[in-house]
């Protein structure tokens, strides 16, 4: 409390104030809109406040799409592809890493090369793909595509090259193998990164509208965004319930990242060698 | 944090974690079990001892109008039980499109689906959809009860592709309340185009953010075609599959779409249909043409509003008519085929063609549901159903119509609405098109 | 028995074989689902081929010689480029100075991370019409602020000069919340030692950032900008969400071309956009390759 402020930190708390502000209104927007009555959208010209609010919206979102079954749909597919391709992609960028062998820059190139070509064009494909492998409008048609990322390897592999160089060596010291170092050494180190990429994954394939709606055939086997959708219509928006199934579909990820917050530690590489 | 606070934290996360990574690995198994079984593609789901034959639909009724549907669809499946089921599945139209068509090239389309007259076209000429004359002849059909122009929207090459779902024309709204404070008639709309130019001058409040006529330059109704029918010009000739777009009177008639945009600035500038819509609902533009969907939301906002036909130019009155219908994909069984048949004579049944006409404002073409005393007594279906010899159709038959409409046509307008010479843009538009044609198979 | 199976795990467990074992599965499911349909889309660009999967013959590189010539293709190439060339360094900024002032673990800190991460979770879909009302050039509120501060009123997505600027302004405004936490936890994986060391020599704030956080960060730094700079040369959704190319074509990008010529509407030209991609492709790769080597060079100048 008494400590003195100098004027970096107080040039510093304004800027992040004002970026509060940039980053928080249009979200503040959103929220007040989805309680307005549907009649407010069309007003001239529109107030950001309504004279009335209600769950109207809600009520629309939850008569009109199974939110029980689309969010369990988009759970299952979203947190199937969190969790596997956390791990592989975190098995992968540690042997890109820290692991020396025959084609490492050969093969690293390659996974590279998978995130440079637009999802559109290999949607196609990918769809008679997934269909002669029979997995159509299966969840692990869904997932199974997407169990592994370019991004995530390379995302795993910065991180790994970055801790310190002798690692290996007390662990193979201490008598374990590969998969130990692996697993008992590095990836503690790694907490952060692994949360940051699983909330990536997670908040990546919840939001995905074309690749769920493509790989299933069947209104039982849909997730969100897909009921979002329903509101869209091609000559006019319901905007209330739009934005209203948006926020509804925005919570568990917030949700989930504030918890996820928790595990961010300060200098966990240091600790991690301590402990 | 102090380092011994770091490492509990430290130990809980690992059990967290791992919990939480067992946890949904389960979930995901258990799921994908359970789901495996239960869940097939569209066809052959008829169940044991093949009583029940379940199609499936597809169709891109996003938004209000998709209770309605639902709710036919549910009564039909209540009526049908152990015999008939469909089950729909209503998607965006953008990703309908990319779905439908590999769909169809590896057997996993459905059984039913709904086009666009414009947009059937590319599935009715690489023989990806079912030709469908054999409807008509199904017991309890009568041919007859449909207008001629509904039967024959669906037409190509001699045979039937589109069953009739929705069939509509472009109409011409007028803003009554903003009529009368102009001192304008509110219950008579310009009879041409001259006058469309003058009331739309006279309606004009740029102050108050007011508008005479609404000109959206894309994601609407081609607006543009009324005009250049209207003034006796067209934009291919269809017999030599050649432009004609920069005809004399055509350049006459863009002359003056410029001049009402840019001079008159009856229009704001660069707005999609959504936002002229928005526009119009909210009472700030007077003079708009589209589809018969809006007449539903200027109720709900008390919109005080007439419809009719668009006016008159100096060849004809004329408007676009427009459609979407049932079609059949290729590689569906005989079975399937007629389901969805079913499905499709329930549709055009008297009751459910007044029940969707009255839900979603739409006018109807069957013959009687025209004559129900319910229909008679709504004035704006029973005006917006009436438009006689003057509704054409954009490019029958022609693949590149959406794209022609949507490449060429409405970036024309939004050039010429921000001022480019219409002279220049017509011709520049003209060679875009022969561009496209070349991709017509002649 | 159990002596030979060992003895054949323990031959597993030189790092140089299994490293091998570490990237298959990962290495599989990328070939299977990405390089397969990467070499389909490569296949395709050489056919006249259409979404209907019917092809109409072989045409080897027309489709490439088409491309040189394809006047809307250079003009979307120049809003791709205009696009990355502006967005990608303002997010990578904008994400590092944050994530440097945020990576300590306090509680006003945390809720600002918080807060700066929720656009980067709200849907596309949601997005759009959050910036259709309040860009509105006649009703929004943005415009009206701007003329509240004595600045012209703008009109946003509808003027061909500020469309892209704007869209840009609404990708940074989305994405620097997701760079800035990889990079938090990039800073927050940097040994505390060293900066104990540093206190010890008596280095400043300053003098630690450019002298341990930036060069320590290089690897996720490198990660950053170079992932940023692949999704921006493919950017789409918050264009397709808002202007849908226009006004006048000034933000159709290179992805929006491909989606218009390959699966918008008749004629599917599926061929064409496959070309297009390839072309885009080998774009992306000759950036990343020269911004790679730039960054290796980095790395290697600080080890």
């Amino acid at each position: 409390m008494g400590r003195k402020w100098t004027w970096g930190q107080a040039i510093g708390c304004l800027l992040t104030a004002l970026l509060l502000i940039a980053v928080l209104h249009p979200f503040l927007w959103l929220v007040v809109a989805a309680f307005k009555p549907e009649n407010e959208f069309m007003k001239y010209p529109p107030t950001v406040f309504a004279s009335s609010y209600g769950f109207d919206s809600f009520i629309r979102v939850w008569d009109t799409i199974p939110l029980v079954a689309f969010f369990r749909n988009t759970i299952i597919f979203s947190a199937g592809v969190m969790a596997i391709s956390v791990l592989l992609d975190s098995m992968a960028g540690y042997a890109f890493a820290r692991l020396r062998f025959k084609g490492n820059k050969t093969l690293f190139t390659l996974v590279l090369i998978t995130m440079m070509v637009p999802f559109q064009v290999l949607m196609i494909p990918l769809f008679v793909e997934v269909f002669k492998l029979g997995m159509l409008d299966t969840y692990w048609g869904l997932i199974i595509p997407r169990a592994a990322s370019a991004f995530g390897i390379y995302l795993m592999r910065s991180f790994f090259i970055s801790l310190p160089k002798d690692l290996e060596e007390s662990g193979r010291v201490d008598g374990f193998n590969e998969f130990q170092i692996y697993w008992r050494l590095m990836l503690p180190l790694c907490k952060p990164v692994m949360i940051t990429l699983g909330i990536f994954h997670l908040m990546n394939n919840w939001n995905d509208l074309l690749y769920p709606l493509m790989l299933t055939s069947s209104t039982e086997m849909r997730t969100l965004s897909a009921g979002l959708a329903m509101f869209v219509g091609q000559r006019n928006i319901e905007y209330g319930p739009t934005l209203a199934a948006s926020l509804l579909a925005l919570l568990p990820l917030l949700i989930v990242y504030v918890f996820a917050q928790r595990f961010f530690v300060q200098g966990v590489a240091t600790s991690g060698m301590k402990g | 944090m102090n380092k011994n606070g770091g490492f509990r934290l430290n130990r809980l996360t690992n059990r967290i974690v791992s919990f939480a990574l067992v946890a949904s690995m389960i979930g995901v198994l258990s799921a994908c079990g359970g789901n495996d079984n239960s869940n097939s593609a569209s066809s052959s789901s008829s169940a044991a001892g093949g009583k029940q034959v379940s199609i499936s639909f597809w169709n891109t009724f996003t938004g209000s109008d998709a209770d309605t549907l639902k709710e036919i669809v549910n009564d039909y499946n209540k009526a049908n039980e152990g015999k008939y089921e469909v089950k729909m599945d209503i998607m965006p139209a953008d990703q309908f499109g990319q779905k439908l068509p590999p769909s169809i090239a590896t057997g996993t389309a459905p059984s039913l689906v709904a086009l666009s007259s414009s947009g059937a076209a590319a599935y009715i000429q690489n023989g990806s959809i079912e030709p469908v004359d054999d409807f008509y002849s199904v017991d309890g059909v009568n041919r007859d009860d449909f207008e001629e122009s509904a039967v024959k929207l669906g037409e190509s090459n001699g045979s039937l592709y589109l069953l009739p779902m929705q069939v509509f024309g472009i109409e011409f709204f007028w803003n009554k309340d903003l009529f009368k404070a102009a001192g304008l008639d509110p219950d008579t709309p310009p009879a041409t185009f001259e006058q469309l130019a003058d009331y739309a001058v006279k309606l004009t409040d740029e102050s108050k953010g007011q508008y005479g006529f609404a000109m959206p330059i894309k994601g609407a109704p081609q607006y543009s075609l009324m005009f250049i029918w209207g003034n006796g010009g067209d934009v291919v000739d269809l017999a030599s599959r050649k432009s004609v777009l920069n005809s004399a009177e055509n350049v006459e008639t863009f002359k003056w779409l410029a001049d009402l945009a840019v001079q008159k600035k009856v229009t704001p500038k660069g707005l999609n249909g959504v936002e002229t819509d928005k526009l119009f609902l909210s009472g700030k533009a007077a003079m708009y043409i589209t589809g018969p969907w809006l007449a539903a939301g200027l109720k709900e906002n008390n919109i005080n509003f007439g419809v009719s036909l668009p006016p008159k130019g100096s060849a004809a009155q004329a408007t676009i008519a427009d459609g979407i219908g049932f079609a059949i994909p290729k590689g569906t069984s005989d079975e399937q085929k007629l389901a969805a048949y079913d499905f499709v004579k329930y549709w055009n049944s008297t009751e459910v063609g007044k029940k969707w006409s009255l839900a979603i404002g739409f006018p109807p073409y069957l013959k009687s549901v025209l004559a129900d005393p319910d229909i008679q007594a709504n004035e704006t279906i029973k005006l917006m159903s009436n438009f006689g010899d003057a509704g054409r159709t954009f490019l029958p038959g022609f693949v590149t119509a959406d794209r022609i409409n949507s490449d060429v046509l409405f970036p024309l307008l939004e050039q010429i609405v921000s001022g480019l010479d219409p002279v220049q843009g017509v011709e520049k538009a003209s060679s875009s098109i022969d561009d496209i044609l070349k991709s017509e198979s002649q | 028995m159990r002596r030979s199976l060992r003895s054949y795990l323990a031959g597993w467990n030189r790092p140089e074989r299994a490293a091998y074992l570490f990237i298959a599965p990962a290495l599989a499911i990328l070939l299977l689902f990405t390089v397969v349909p990467l070499l389909a889309t490569l296949a395709i660009s050489t056919m006249n081929m259409d979404v209907f999967l019917q092809v109409k013959g072989f045409i080897g590189l027309d489709h490439f010689e088409r491309l040189l010539g394809d006047d809307r293709l250079i003009d979307a190439i120049k809003h791709t480029l205009y696009f990355a060339g502006v967005e990608v360094p303002l997010q990578i900024i904008l994400a590092l100075l944050t994530a440097v002032y945020l990576s300590r673990n306090t509680r006003w800190r945390k809720l600002l991370r918080s807060v700066y991460f929720v656009p980067s979770i709200c849907s596309f879909t949601a997005i759009g019409i959050v910036a259709s009302f309040l860009l509105d050039p006649q009703t929004g509120v943005y415009p009206a602020y701007l003329v509240n501060l004595g600045l012209p009123r703008l009109e946003f997505f509808r003027d061909p000069a500020w469309a892209m600027p704007s869209v840009i302004a609404l990708t940074v405004w989305r994405s620097f919340g997701y760079s800035m936490i990889i990079l938090v936890a990039g800073i927050q994986s940097i040994p505390d030692s060293y900066y104990e060391a540093a206190q010890l020599d008596g280095a400043g704030k300053a003098r630690q950032l450019f002298s341990i956080t930036i060069p320590m960060l290089m690897p996720s730094l490198s990660f950053c900008v170079i992932t940023t700079t692949i999704a921006a040369m493919q950017v789409f959704d918050q264009i397709f969400v808002t202007t849908q190319g226009g006004p006048l074509n000034k933000t159709e990008t290179i992805v929006g071309y491909i989606y218009n010529t390959g699966f918008k509407m008749a004629p599917y030209d599926l061929g064409y956009a496959s070309a297009i991609s390839v072309m885009l492709f080998v774009f992306i790769m000759a950036i990343t390759l020269v911004m790679n080597r730039y960054f290796l060079r980095r790395e290697a100048d600080m080890a």
